[in-house]
Formats: C-alpha cells, structure tokens, sequence
C-alpha cells in the first residue's frame, strides 16, 4: 500500500510537470502579452517592464526560470496586479471558493444518492418522473440561469435570501445550487441507472431467493456495487466545483478564485494562468488518486498493489 | 397418506409476462406434484418455460411477470397467495435455488463467508461464530478444501466449479426441503459438470432434500432424475419415469429431443435437428404448441390443445395421436412404443 502511494505520487508529479509544460507553451502561443494595451505603451516603458518581468529572454529559458521556481515552491508574481503575489492570490481566493464548493459537494452527495436510489426503487412511477424531470431540468439549465433565476426569485422579488456575499448561512443558499445544480441532477440521474442495472444482477436475485429482505438487498447488496461509477464521476467534480466558478461567484458576490481562471487569460497574465491551472490540475490528481483508493475499498477485484 | 408424501404440488398454474407489445404467456396450465426426496428433472430448450415455472414457484418473477392463475401448494398451502413477508421466511430456509451461472450469482463485492452467514443469519437464530462455523462445515461438505480459509474468499478468487459448489453449500445451509437447481451444471466444463451432479446426487441422499433440476441436457436427467417432465411452449407435453421417457417416449416433441442428442454408437449419423423454432408466446397456437414443428401434425392438432392422455400410473403425455380414434401411425410407433 506504501509503496503503490509513493509510485502513484511520482506519477502525480509527473503528470503535474506535463500539464505546466504544455499549459507554458500553448499560453505562449497566444497572441497578444501581459502588457498589450488599446494604446501601445511607449516603447521605452514595455521595453523595461519586460525586462522587469523577464520576458525578454528567449522563451525556453523563460519556461527554465518558471520550472526552477516552481520547484521550489514559487509561483511568481502577477503581472497586473502589481505587487501581489500568485500565492497570496489562491490563499485568498481558494478558502472562500471551497467554502462554497464544499457545502456543495456535501449536499450532492447527501441529496443526489439517495434521491436516485428512491427513483430507482419507485421505477416508472410518479416520484421517478418528477425526480427524472427535475434531474434533465438542472442538467440542460446552465449555472448562469439558475443563479439568476434563484438570484432575482428568491432575493429580489421574496427577500429570503441575502443579494450577495456569504455573511451568514442564507448567503450560501443561492451559490450552492447554482454551482452544484448540474452535479446534483447528473449525479441522481448516475446513480437512478446504476441502481437500476444492478439490481438486474444475478446476485440480486441469489440474495432475494436466499429470502433475505428488501433493504437488505437495496443497501447492502446493491448499493455498495451501484455507487462505483457514482464515485468515478464524484472525485472529479469535487475538484471542479472546489475551486469555484467564475460566472457563479460574480453572480452572488463572492470574492473566491473562480474569476482568476478567467481574467488570468483575457489579462493574458501569464504566472496566474500558470498557478490556477496547476492549482487546479492538483487538486484534480489528488482527487483521481482518491477515487482509486476508494474503489479498492468498495470492489475487492481491483488490486491497487498493480 | 399419499398427501403427506407430497412435498409441493403445482396446479393449473398461469404465468405471464405483460410487455408493451403484448401478453406473453410464458407457462400455460402447469400441473405436476413433487414427492419428499425426489429428484425431479425438468427438460425443455431455451423458451418453454421451464425455468419461469420455477421462479413462479419461489415467487421470485419481477415486474411485468405476473401469476395469473393456479395453486402452487406447499405442504398443503398455496404460495400464491402468501405475502412476500411469508415468501422471505420460505425462501433460503424451506426452499432454496441454485443458478445457472455460477460466476454472476455470488455478489462480487461480499467474501463468500460474509454472503453464507448473512443467508443462515436470516433464517437462523445463531450468533456470527455459529453461524460461521456451520459455513464452514457446509464448505466442506461440498467438498471444497480448505473451508475456513476459503470463508475470507471472494467470490472472485474461486473457480467456476467451486462456486458452484459454494452456492449450492449456501443453498443448503439452512436445510431446506427443496432445492431448485435451474441449470446448475450448464455454465461448467464437462468434469465438473458431472462432478457436480455427483455431489447434489450424494447430498441428496445424505439429506433428504428433494430437488427440481432444470435443464435442457437431457443425460443430466437420465444421470440424476427419477421422474420427468417434458415442457414445450409453456405447457407440460409429457411426464413419466426416467425408463418411460426415455425407452417409451409417447410424444412427438420428446421423440425429436431424443433425436438431436449425440449417441456415441452411431456417431457417423448426422444429429437430427427439429426443424423450426418455438412459437411465439404472444400469440401461442390455438392448438398443441408443437404442431407447426411436429412432422405428424393432423388438423385436429391445430384447433385444439391435447389432453394429457394418462398411458401408466406414472406416465402422461399431451398429444392427439395417443386419442383412441387417432390413425395409426407407424413410424411414430415404431420409434415410440
């Protein structure tokens, strides 16, 4: 077990070491630099800054420079944010983001299992059409529209919940399900089909004809087989939603890092392109690396020792 | 006295299954009876029925099968009409089923021992390390080695043969008196096939418990049964001893099962197939089911279903040629009687 951890976090660092190589050179490639303006900046000016900034050096000794101090923990920093370090950004940023991405993970978990696990058992019934409506409804409705729609509905017209911000608990109300209403629908709507085609297993039927009861065979039986795929789709998207939403937290207010993701490239500024992506590409990994860890736990056949 | 020997008796039992493109009407008017202790061989190909017979038995069919019609009594009371509250306490502990393929009907995320004491845990008012104990013995009993290291196993890190074992050791944990065994030895290699006839036949007479074997292989029955029933398009065609079926067959469609099978004395023959398919149990023939394929059909086959005409105590056969004013035929008497 030792040993498969530290071979899966070399190829963790590996991976992480490809995805800033490629994401370097494809940014570089871009047209267009951190300090392109409407009005050209004098010549003189540019000409200092990049040499400030080291951007005048060819490009490979460039990616050198960036590759030397990211290995020793430097992300660099902004280019337009004068003073501010990308560190200092994600610090601030992240905490709030996955404030809000947490509360929303948690509440997909505890709301989507079960409710397709209830869809499931009432298949082609009336609680399983309103649950399959509801799940298409927040699957083809974008984040953008349920936040604004939540937004005016319940802010503006009812006054229940805060305009913005996260003072107290009714803040999270809106961002949460803006940023988690698609997991949460495809989520119910995974775990509705795996349930379903689970429960069409031979073993199923070894266990009902060896007489045991109903939810013997729903929560143990079949549960346990059902949620792998669940899992697979769960490691990812908490490593999505963590790291928040541009389009949902300028919606509500929220100061988190999902606008750097966005800004960083518009800006084209470049060490915060960098240190979101990575960031980002971290928690990702470590994630996946977790889904595995899980899978050994729930399915005997994979061995993780290969 | 001759209803305590009885042990299940199914009568005049209706099962259908309600698709959206129609009723299909999978079994027919079933009636057979079961003794204490004996080995029932059901045979048919893929499609007669046979297997939702049993699982009509066990009341195991799920949405959109349904029993329309007939008693299944056990020890005298209808199964039919139990709750499936009443059905759980008889599954596993008085009746018990053993599938087809042994490497899908163990839960694969469960060690073997975890699936055999949860099944004698329910029936069983034992504590975890009786309940263990009693697996392990019934591991051995079915002759798999090594018991109490094989309970930690998963089903996956047995071969086909021996779960099979292990599922017919979990199937007769609770001592039931009936095992329904569907197909039990299809999914095996030819070894361990007879090997695991072997070992249902030796329990069988270890402990007393009577068995329905399943099956389209017609040397299982002649290997392991007493007495047989013959099924076709959802109804019983013939029914008898294994001696009567097999050297008196009085139905065309068994004659034709006898055909197809391999007989190592004349192996240069070629087999003979039936020719055509089983009808379509939609819209099943208004007459015998087998009267589109029987090469001595009569019109009367057509319009109308035959009675079971009883030719011994023991043996029944469904078919219009057995009727009093029926032609002779003679090839059908010559290869029959």
């Amino acid at each position: 077990m030792l040993k498969y951890c530290a071979k899966r976090a070399l190829s963790m660092l590996l991976t992480l070491f490809l995805i800033a190589t490629a994401t370097f050179f494809l940014m570089r490639a871009i047209p267009g630099g951190p300090f392109t303006r409407e009005r050209a900046l004098p010549p003189e000016v540019e000409k200092v800054l990049m040499e400030k900034y080291n951007l005048d050096a060819p490009l490979l000794v460039q990616y050198k420079d960036y590759m030397v101090d990211l290995l020793h923990g430097d992300l660099g920093p902004s280019f337009q944010k004068v003073g501010v370090r990308v560190s200092d950004m994600i610090a601030a940023g992240f905490p709030i983001s996955a404030k809000v991405g947490g509360v929303a993970s948690l509440m997909i978990i505890a709301v989507g299992i079960p409710l397709g696990i209830w869809a499931a058992l009432k298949k082609n019934t009336l609680p399983d059409y309103v649950v399959s409506v509801l799940a298409t409804v927040g699957i083809t409705v974008p984040s953008f529209v349920i936040g604004a729609f939540i937004m005016y509905v319940f802010g503006e017209l009812l006054g229940w919940i805060p305009a913005g911000g996260l003072e107290d608990w009714r803040g999270y109300i809106g961002p949460v399900l803006a940023i988690g209403g698609f997991s949460l629908a495809f989520v119910t709507r995974l775990m509705r089909s795996s349930m379903l085609e689970v429960t069409g297993q031979d073993y199923i039927r070894t266990a009902r004809a060896g007489g045991l009861p109903g939810y013997k065979i729903v929560f143990k039986h079949a549960l346990k087989n059902a949620l792998i795929p669940v899992v697979t789709y769960i490691g990812p998207m908490v490593a999505s939603i963590l790291t928040g939403s541009f389009v949902v937290e300028k919606i509500f207010a929220i100061p988190g890092m999902g606008k750097y993701f966005v800004e960083s490239i518009t800006n084209r500024d470049y060490t915060v392109i960098m240190g979101t992506t990575l960031f980002f590409a971290a928690i990702y990994v470590v994630m996946v690396f977790l889904v595995d860890i899980a899978y050994a736990l729930i399915d005997p056949r994979i061995k993780l020792e290969d | 006295m001759a209803e305590q020997k009885k042990l299940l008796e199914v009568k005049n039992l209706r099962t259908s299954f309600f698709t959206h493109v129609g009723e299909v009407k999978a079994v027919r008017d079933v009636s057979f009876h079961l003794d204490r202790g004996e080995i029932l061989g059901i045979v048919g190909e893929s499609g007669s029925g046979k297997s939702v017979t049993c699982m009509s038995v066990m009341r195991l069919l799920q949405d959109p099968g349904r029993i329309i019609g007939g008693e299944v009594l056990y020890e005298g009371e209808d199964l039919v009409k139990k709750t499936e509250k009443e059905m759980q306490k008889i599954r596993g502990e008085k009746i018990s089923m053993v599938f087809q393929d042994p490497m899908t009907a163990m839960n694969p995320v469960f060690t073997v021992g975890n699936q055999m004491v949860e099944l004698i845990r329910q029936h069983r008012k034992m504590s975890k390390q009786e309940a263990h104990d009693l697996a392990v013995k019934m591991l051995g009993l079915v002759g798999i080695p090594s018991p109490e290291e094989r309970m930690k196993n998963y089903p996956h890190e047995f071969s086909g043969g021996m779960r099979q074992r292990a599922m017919i050791a979990m199937a007769l944990s609770c001592d039931p008196d009936l095992l329904i065994a569907d197909e039990p030895t299809t999914a095996l290699d030819v070894t361990i096939q007879a090997q695991v006839l072997d070992l249902m036949k030796e329990l069988q007479q270890k402990t007393g418990t009577a068995i329905i074997l399943i099956t389209h292989d017609l040397g299982v029955i002649a290997e392991t049964c007493r007495r047989v029933i013959v099924m076709y398009g959802g109804m019983i065609l013939e029914s008898g001893t294994v001696e009567e079926i097999f050297h008196q067959p009085a139905n065309p469609y068994t004659l034709g099962l006898l055909g197809s099978v391999p007989n190592p004395e004349k192996s240069r023959e070629r087999l003979e197939p039936i020719p055509g398919s089983p009808p379509d149990l939609i819209r099943p023939p208004k007459g015998c089911p087998f009267c589109y394929r029987c090469r001595y059909a009569m019109n009367k086959c057509v319009e109308e279903v035959p009675p079971l005409f009883e030719l011994s105590e023991t043996h029944q056969s469904r078919c219009w040629l057995l009727h009093p004013d029926a032609p002779k035929v003679g090839a059908f008497e010559r290869e029959g009687r």
